[in-house]
Order: structure tokens, then C-alpha cells, then sequence
């Protein structure tokens, strides 16, 4: 019997050609859709998993709460903690602080020097973690300073193909190259991990170039400090245990409530975004849902498009139904074959999807800046087992329950009425998976607009054609603030003087920080009247402000032949003019009226110096460091301080001038790699995760309007072959080939206009959603949802016109005859 | 072998009723050959679909095989059908994607029966419509005449006890009815009882009893004598 019925299926699969082609490909697309997407969810979902103590590992946070909004959260730590933790808690089996930093390395003091991040770690990370150690001795690692584990990557980087353990490496430490040996290789951390790293040396030889106050200072936080507990050990139970401990750290420095210490689950930092970013990267759980939305609709219009298409087919069926049914088939036979057909079919669709899943795979990677791969794992043969079957499930019940309730006599009489078809289940169909469609392309111009605003918006400066020069100099021991602006100010003008000739760059300038770098240095203080106040501020030197094209609308800008304006000026922008709530800013004073020296001598507009995410934040700049740190309670910064160089050059020969930038650089800063950008690409790049939502919504509507046409097409077969005696009645009765293809695509479209009513609500109510995001909006217009319905429209009609113009064309006399 | 007293079907619309057999009164002993005559739309295949148990009439009783199925369900008339009643209609109705073989043996499937009992039945009832040679070809293939004896073939195979025939030499031309009505004459003569509905007076001769239809009446009964063979 089960022979019978798989004959017959292959059989009427291979004889109706198009709809097998239609069916299969449309659910291949969808279950490849939706296999790359939940393939991307469950890496999202399952960050940190792999280590095998996952479950007991945890990365503390501390919380200082002075009341008053006077609020420090942080799960990057003092690097007293690790000691602390380890003196008071007994279920601590092992703790490893990391601390990342960037800085130059080379092979010998002959060889050019590259950029690398560079993480100190505490020997503890090699046994609580399970980065798996390729070459050297794990217990003996960092048992000397100057060791340094590397990747096999970046050893394959410096030592090509030579045998990298015992070799030396030079990384620039503290303002001098210093001398590592290579102790270990390690393996590359899965793409799933928060915890990456190509270069680690030892914490201990870190601690030497860092400022020894703190080390020891409970306020001053850098490294990330991840606790291993015990097995036996009890999270809330050692929790509790944190305030005596704090107590007896802080001595009398310690107030109740005041400074907090708690545990974070590894498995809970990538996706937690109420937590602040520390140094491991964390992912808004908003974009994968919005994929598995995608993916799901995706899907359940494939699933349509199968059940809408088995209806179709039911016309051809049905005669066959008949048969079988006289010669002594009962219902349950016919339906286990129709859901046996499904159940082929749909095996079919999955497994090709599969392929399909695994051929798309590196444009998906692409598309969603991820590097995952395919394995055909117990896991992943049960998932796509599980696939086939619930789409069999539901696909196949339509034609299970309606078709095999047949009246033999009447389908064998012609006489067949299918039920259900003036019921709206088929109309319901349509609409669905084009409110569906209409959804997705109405959400996808959304997008696209808000990103192009994004892009033109004015930020108030220029950023075309500035090119930005990243210099060496970076705060530390041996260079505080006041150092590093001098020294840039010097390498500039060394520039200046070197490219003077060069007509191709037009203007330049220095300063710590350049627009679209994430968080400039971020201030808290109390102003003359006690109260609290939060400000960024920035430190450029006299040319700046010109050179960028920031507005000045009062007051005046720094000048290089004022000299006062170094010992005392200071700018604002105009959002701290409005924080203050004064109506003339020019001669106040900041941080307050007790710092006569610190004058504000002019106010620029507001410039978006930050992501469009957030509104323009109040601002200071001066030429000298010390006007805007002295008064200052609390200083933070993402980035650490290191003074660039900006360009303004000409939009001529942009490759030339480049390499002549390098030529220079190499002459001012020799050693230092040329490592530059420009201003509006790396503004561009603020936005990548909306460029990949965009890029993403872009092709999964794309293939929703692809499978719900496909449905559409075959539907619009079904409803012809249905209505192929009144064509052929109206056309002997004079009706045109045109007004019969009216005729037609007008149910159809009246159809498709519902599916607009029903998805411009959602799609407003999705896109007002995600647009919540950003403080600054783009005009949301009403013709963009006419758009998404207007392109609906459109293609709906070109799919059904393909049939229904074929169907006005054929001799009457041969559609009367067949009935 | 079937017995129908006081048969009435009538079909309904939303506006119209039509009634298709009005107290009709036939009985049909085993063994026999009967011809069912009359004009288009008398009620002829209404009577064929009734006594075949795809259809129930609206009134009266009707007794197959000493059971009265006047009222039984879809179900239960599949049951009693199975096995028993054979067709072969006018257009033929074999499944275009299975082949003569598997078309033949389709009855057997829903019977239960082992493949090798399917294979020797099927293959026994192809030897006797002389269609083996084409057992593996697809209904396409054939000619009229032979799909039809493949749907004899199909109508037989399972020892059914009654073949109910829909006009089965309508689509054929005068040689190939000709063949069919032969082979109809055989089986009856080898004992299975036939009730054919046909337009053809030439195919009626054929039957041992003529009944006359007529707007849902039966009109004649009309034994014959000497039948042809």
C-alpha cells in the first residue's frame, strides 16, 4: 500500500511539473530561510555555553549608588577585587581578571610594527575557560612575566611558517618595546564566545606600566574579573556574603548600600543589555528577534503557499479520488496518502532547503557579519526531521480532511463543488500571506529611510573628505592629558610643515577625539550649587573647531593669537547653555564660579557628535586639559585617550593624496603604522547593525513576496480552470481578451487591498517600535505604505495576468467542450 | 441478489427540487443480465449509483445481498462494497499515473491482500481480458477498447459478485463495443450478475431483461428470448 502511494506521488509530482516546482522550491526557500536564521538565533542564544563549567562561571559587577542619580554601574572592576574575593569567599575556587589595550608589535626591532589588542589575563583564565591550549604547558604558563600566548593565526602573522614557541616578540609597553617569549599556542575562541583574543601576556607584567594607585583603589575600575565557584556553592548565598566584605575592604570609607559587588552568569552577557558593556561584546536581543520573526513568516507563507496549491490541485485529483473510493478505498486510506504526499514532499523541500541552506551560507555570513557554519549534527538531523513533519502536518491537512470527503459519484459526474470555496478560508489564505508580504516591504522602505536620513541628516560639521590620522600617543604613566595634547599638537604641526607643499590637503587639525567614536570622555561634577551635573568633553587644539565647520553662535572660537585662550578658554555647545538654563553663557564659568580661571568664551551650535541614537548631549572643549579635569569628581571613557589627527582634503586624486599622507607620516612619526580612516565612513559604520537589519529585511520580503506569489499563481490556475466555462460563455458572447483578464485580477485585487488595510497598522506599530531607537527620525510618510501596497499590487498583477491573459486567449469552443 | 421497493431520490438546490426516481420497484436475482434503457436524465445512473451503494435514495428500501443499506453511511457502504460490486463506466476511469497492472491490482490494495496473492489475481484477471502483454504499460497507451477491458479486468478481479456498467461501450466505436459487450456476456455466463445502463438497443440485446426508465418511472420490463452470445 505504502509502495502504492509513494508511486503514485512521484508520479503526479513528476507529471504536474510546474506546481511540484512551485511547491518545492517555495518551501526549500523557506525551510533554507529559516534553517540559516535559526541557525543564527541558536548562536545568539547559546553564547559562552561551550565552556564546560559555564554554569558555575559568573563576571562581577560593581554598582557604587552615591544617591541623587550619582549612580557607578560597572562589570569592569577594580583590580583589587580579584584578591579580595579570594581572601573572603570561600566558594571562590579560581578568579582571571583581563584587561584589553591596543598597542604595536613586531617580530625584531628591524621589522614593522602592526596594532594589535593585546589582553593581559591571570594564569587562572587557562583553567576556568575552555580555549583549548594547542602547544605549551598549561600549568606552567605565566609562571615568568615575559611570556606571551599567542593564536595560531597571529602566530602564523608573525612567524609564517616557522615553529612560533621559544620565538621573541616585541610589543611595545609603557612607551618602549619590550621583550616576550611565545610559551603557547591557543586555539581561536568560537565565534559563540563573548571572550576573544589573538595576543594574551600575563597580568602581573601589565600591572607594571599601569598607574600603581589603581591597583590598589577601590574607585578606579579596568579589568573584567570573571569567579569560578564551586560546585557545592550557592549564588545567593555567596552574594549575601559581599556587603561584610565590602565593609572590611572600605573601612571607614564604607556606607551601607553605597558600593555593591555582585555575580553575572557567563551565559548572560551577550544578550543582557541592561548590564553596561564591560570588554565582552553584547548583542541587542531586539535584532534576533526581529530575524526569527522574519524566519517564522517566512515559513508559514511557504506553508500557505503548499496548502493553497494542494487545492488547486484537488480539481485534478479529485477524478482519481473518485476511483479509488468506488473500488473500495475509505476515507482514512486517502487520507494517509495525501498526507503521505505532503509528508514526501515536504522531506524533499526540507532536504533541499538543507542544501540550499548550505550554499547560501556564505552570503548569509555576509549579510549578517557573522562567521557560523553548518554541521549535520543528532541536533540538527532531529530539527530538520522535526521540520518536515510539522510542515507535512500543516500543509498536508487541507488536502487530507477536504479531499479524501469526496462523493465519488459526484466527482465522477463532474459535479464537484469544493467546500470551502466560497467560505473565506481561500480568500483568508491570500490575504493572510499578503498582509504578510505587504508587512515585510512596507517595514523594509521604512528602514531604508531611516537610514538614509541617517546617512544625509546635517551633523552640523563637515565629514566629507576628512580623513582622520590615529597617532601613537596614548595616556599613561609616563603621559598624562596635559602630555599627549602637547605632543599632538607638535606632531601636527611637524606634519603641517611637511605637507605644506601639498595642495591636496586643505586644512588641518588635532584633537583627542573625533565624531563617531564611541563615548568622548564623559564627566561628572558638582556644580556651585552642589548639584549634580554630566558633561562630555573634548580636548582640540586652536583649529579645530574652523577646521570641522562647527557653527559658532556666540562668542567666538579658540584663536591661535589669543594667548590667553590656552590658559583659560573654554567652548560649550549650546545643550549645555540649555542644561544651565542660562541666557547668556560668554564669561561664565565651569565647572563653577569658584573656577575664575575657566571661562567660557563662545557657544557652538549643537553638532551630532554621537550616534543619531542619542540627542545632543551638553559639551565642552578647551585647548588645555587641566581647564576642564580640575573639579571634576568622575572621569570615564570607552576609549582610551589617544589624540588624532584630522584632514580636510581635496575630493581630487583621493588614492594619490593618501599615499602621500603616508609618505609624511612615515617621515613624522617613523614606527608608527599609517592607520587612518575617514570621517564619514567610520560616522556610516555607527549604523551597521540598522545596515544589516536593512540588508536582511531587504531579501527575507523579497523571497515573502517571491513564495506568496508563487501561492498567488497557482491560485489564480485553480480559480481559471474553476471559471473556464464562463470565460468561454462570455467570450462567445463577445467579451474581449482584456476585459476577461479584468474580470479575473479584479478578485484578486480586491484581495491584495484588504491585505494593505490589515498590514499598514502593524507595520506602523513595528517600525514606531524600532524607530524608538533613535532620537532623531526620519518623516514617516503615508505614501510609503501606499508604496508597499503599490508594489504588492503590482506584482500580484503580473503574476495572475500571466494566467489569466493565457486563459482569455483559448478557443471557446474548446473550454465548452471540456465541460 | 437486490431488491428496491418504492425507491425515491430527489435532488435538491437551494431553489429547485428535481426528482430523479419516483417509486421504483425493481428485483435482480443472482445470475442475471439486466439492461437498463431510457432517455437522458431518466434517472438511469441515479438507479446504477444507488444500487452500487455510492449513493442513498431518499425514500424507499433497498436490499443488497439479503442486508437493507437503504441508510448507512459512507462508511458502511464502502465496507459492503468492497469486494462485491464492481465498475466500469462510460469514460473508463482508470488513474492515468498508475499502470494496467497496478491499476488491476488497486482493489485488491484496499482489500488487505498479500502482494503475492495480488500479483496472482491481478495477473489471472489480465490473462482473462487478454491484457497482459500490456500489463506494464500506462492507460495513455491504450487504446479505448482496451482500457476498457482493463477496467473490466479491475471490475472482476476481487470475484465481485455484481458488475454495475455506466453506458460502457459509449466511448468506443462499434468493433471495440462489440469486444466489451462480448466479454460483459461471458462473465455473465460464468456467473456474475450484470446490470448495465446503455442508450444502445444493440447492447441491450445483449441482456436477459430490459427496464425501461422514464422521468424516474420504470416504464417496461421486457424478458428476452434467445439473448445472443
Amino acid at each position: 500500500m505504502l509502495k502504492n502511494y509513494i508511486k503514485i506521488a512521484l508520479r503526479s509530482l513528476f507529471k504536474q511539473k510546474m506546481y511540484s516546482f512551485i511547491n518545492i522550491s517555495g518551501l526549500a526557500l523557506g525551510v533554507a530561510c529559516c534553517a540559516l536564521i535559526l541557525l543564527y538565533t541558536t548562536n545568539e542564544w547559546s553564547f559562552d555555553e561551550f565552556h564546560s563549567k559555564s554554569d558555575r562561571i559568573y563576571r562581577a559587577w560593581t554598582l557604587e549608588d552615591y544617591g541623587e542619580g550619582d549612580i557607578y554601574f560597572n562589570t569592569v572592576t577594580p583590580f583589587v577585587l580579584k584578591p579580595t574575593l579570594e581572601q573572603s569567599i570561600p566558594e571562590v575556587e579560581q578568579i582571571a581578571r583581563r584587561y584589553v589595550f591596543n598597542d604595536l608589535v613586531k617580530r625584531s626591532e628591524s621589522d614593522e610594527s602592526f596594532s594589535t589588542s593585546i589582553q593581559a589575563v591571570d594564569p587562572e583564565f587557562f583553567s576556568i575557560f575552555d580555549f583549548e591550549l594547542l602547544r605549551g604547558d598549561s600549568e606552567q604558563l605565566f609562571s615568568g612575566l615575559n611570556e606571551v600566548v599567542l593564536t595560531p593565526e597571529l602566530a602564523n602573522q608573525y612567524f609564517e611558517n616557522e615553529d612560533p614557541l621559544q620565538k621573541t616578540l616585541l610589543i611595545m609597553m609603557g612607551g618602549q618595546f619590550q621583550a616576550f617569549t611565545v610559551t603557547g599556542i591557543i586555539e581561536k575562541a568560537p565565534s559563540n564566545s563573548s571572550i576573544q583574543y589573538e595576543l594574551l601576556i600575563p597580568m602581573e607584567k601589565a600591572k607594571t606600566i599601569l598607574n600603581p594607585n589603581s591597583l590598589l583603589n577601590w574607585y578606579s575600575v579596568t579589568p573584567e574579573t570573571y569567579v569560578l565557584l564551586n560546585e557545592q556553592a550557592d549564588l545567593t548565598s555567596v552574594q549575601a556574603k559581599f556587603p561584610a566584605m565590602m565593609e572590611q575592604a572600605l573601612g571607614e570609607d564604607y556606607n551601607e548600600g553605597e558600593y555593591e559587588v555582585g555575580l553575572q552568569p557567563i551565559t548572560d552577557i551577550h544578550l543582557n543589555t541592561e548590564f553596561p558593556v564591560g570588554i565582552a561584546s553584547v548583542s541587542d536581543p531586539t535584532y534576533s528577534y526581529i530575524l526569527g520573526a522574519i524566519a517564522l513568516l517566512i515559513l508559514i507563507i511557504a506553508c500557505v503557499n503548499f496548502m493553497t496549491l494542494s487545492i488547486s490541485r484537488s480539481t485534478s485529483r479529485a477524478k482519481e479520488v473518485g476511483i479509488r473510493k468506488t473500488i473500495g478505498a475509505e476515507r482514512h486510506h486517502l487520507m494517509y496518502q495525501f498526507w503521505g504526499e505532503a509528508l514526501l514532499m515536504s522531506v524533499f523541500s526540507v532536504c533541499l532547503g538543507a542544501l540550499l541552506s548550505e550554499f547560501l551560507l556564505p552570503y548569509f555570513n555576509q549579510l549578517s557579519g557573522t562567521q557560523l557554519s553548518l554541521q549535520l549534527s543528532a541536533d540538527s538531523i532531529l530539527l530538520y526531521s522535526g521540520l518536515a513533519l510539522f510542515i507535512s502536518l500543516i500543509a498536508g491537512i487541507y488536502p487530507a480532511l477536504v479531499l479524501s470527503n469526496f462523493k465519488p459519484i459526484e466527482v465522477l459526474k463532474g459535479k464537484l463543488q469544493i467546500k470551502g470555496d466560497k467560505s473565506l478560508f481561500r480568500k483568508g489564505m491570500v490575504v493572510f500571506q499578503f498582509t504578510i508580504s505587504i508587512f515585510l516591504i512596507a517595514c523594509t522602505l521604512m528602514v531604508n529611510k531611516q537610514l538614509d536620513f541617517l546617512r544625509s541628516k546635517d551633523l552640523g560639521f563637515q565629514k566629507e573628505q576628512v580623513v582622520i590620522l590615529q597617532t601613537d600617543l596614548k595616556l599613561g604613566p609616563q603621559m598624562g592629558f596635559s602630555q599627549i595634547t602637547q605632543e599632538s599638537v607638535r606632531k601636527k604641526e611637524l606634519f603641517e610643515s611637511q605637507i605644506s607643499g601639498n595642495s591636496s590637503v586643505l586644512d588641518l587639525a588635532s584633537s583627542i577625539y573625533t565624531p563617531a567614536q564611541q563615548g568622548w570622555i564623559g564627566v561628572d561634577f558638582k556644580d556651585a550649587d552642589q548639584q549634580t551635573r554630566r558633561m562630555n568633553i573634548n580636548f582640540v587644539d586652536a583649529d579645530y573647531l574652523n577646521m570641522m565647520g562647527i557653527k559658532v553662535i556666540e562668542g567666538r572660537s579658540f584663536s591661535d593669537e589669543i594667548t590667553s585662550d590656552e590658559r583659560r578658554a573654554i567652548i560649550v555647545n549650546q545643550a549645555l547653555v540649555d542644561d544651565y538654563g542660562w541666557d547668556n553663557a560668554i564669561g561664565k564659568k565651569l565647572p563653577g564660579s569658584n573656577f575664575e580661571d575657566h571661562e567660557i568664551i563662545g557657544v557652538v551650535e549643537n553638532f551630532n557628535y554621537q550616534s543619531l541614537r542619542t540627542v545632543v548631549e551638553p559639551l565642552a572643549m578647551s585647548i588645555n586639559p587641566s581647564l576642564l579635569l580640575s573639579g571634576i569628581a568622575n572621569i570615564g571613557f570607552f576609549n582610551s585617550p589617544s589624540p588624532r589627527i584630522s584632514l580636510k582634503i581635496s575630493a581630487e586624486n583621493i588614492p594619490e593624496t593618501i599615499k602621500n599622507l603616508e609618505q609624511t607620516w612615515s617621515a613624522v612619526s617613523p614606527g608608527t603604522p599609517f592607520d587612518f580612516q575617514f570621517l564619514d565612513s567610520s560616522i556610516d559604520s555607527q549604523y551597521r547593525q540598522e545596515e544589516r537589519l536593512q540588508k536582511i529585511a531587504i531579501s527575507g520580503s523579497t523571497l515573502a513576496i517571491i513564495i506568496a506569489c508563487l501561492g498567488l499563481f497557482g491560485l489564480a490556475s485553480l480559480m481559471i480552470s474553476r471559471r473556464v466555462k464562463e470565460i468561454g460563455i462570455r467570450k462567445v458572447l463577445g467579451a474581449s481578451a482584456a476585459s476577461i483578464t479584468l474580470l479575473v485580477n479584479k478578485e484578486f485585487t480586491i484581495l491584495v487591498l484588504v491585505s494593505i488595510l490589515l498590514a499598514i497598522p502593524m507595520a506602523w506599530y513595528a517600525i514606531g517600535a524600532w524607530l524608538d531607537d533613535f532620537a532623531y527620525k526620519a518623516d514617516m510618510g503615508f505614501w510609503m505604505y501606499l508604496l508597499a501596497g503599490g508594489i504588492a499590487i503590482s506584482i500580484s498583477w503580473i503574476t495572475i495576468s500571466i494566467q489569466s491573459i493565457k486563459a482569455a486567449q483559448v478557443n471557446p469552443v474548446n473550454s465548452l467542450k471540456s465541460e | 441478489m437486490i431488491q428496491a421497493k418504492n425507491l425515491k431520490k430527489v435532488y435538491s438546490t437551494e431553489e429547485v427540487e428535481t426528482t430523479a426516481l419516483n417509486n421504483v420497484n425493481i428485483e435482480i436475482k443472482e445470475g442475471e443480465f439486466v439492461a437498463i434503457m431510457g432517455p437522458s436524465g431518466c434517472g438511469k445512473s441515479t438507479l446504477l449509483n444507488i444500487m452500487g451503494l455510492l449513493d442513498n435514495p431518499s425514500d424507499g428500501e433497498y436490499h443488497f445481498l439479503g442486508h437493507d443499506v437503504s441508510n448507512r453511511t459512507e462508511r458502511e457502504r464502502a465496507q459492503l462494497r468492497k469486494g462485491n460490486i464492481g465498475f466500469i463506466f462510460q469514460s473508463f476511469n482508470l488513474i492515468d499515473e498508475l499502470t494496467v497492472f497496478e491499476n488491476v491490482e488497486l482493489p485488491l490494495l484496499y482489500l488487505g491482500m498479500s502482494a503475492d496473492e495480488r500479483k496472482e489475481k491481478a495477473e489471472a484477471a489480465l490473462e482473462r481480458m487478454s491484457m497482459m502483454h500490456r500489463r506494464n504499460h500506462f492507460p495513455q497507451q491504450l487504446s479505448g477498447g482496451q482500457q476498457q477491458r482493463v477496467a473490466i479486468a479491475r471490475a472482476v478481479v476481487a470475484n465481485a459478485k455484481l458488475i454495475l456498467a455506466d453506458e460502457p461501450t459509449g466511448n468506443l466505436d462499434s468493433d471495440h463495443g462489440n469486444e466489451v459487450m462480448k466479454v460483459l456476456a461471458e462473465l455473465n455466463e460464468q456467473g456474475t450478475t450484470i446490470v448495465m445502463v446503455t442508450h444502445s438497443p444493440h447492447d441491450a440485446d445483449f441482456a436477459m431483461r430490459v427496464i425501461h426508465l422514464f422521468d424516474g418511472h420504470v416504464v417496461t420490463e421486457n424478458m428476452q428470448e434467445g439473448f445472443h452470445v
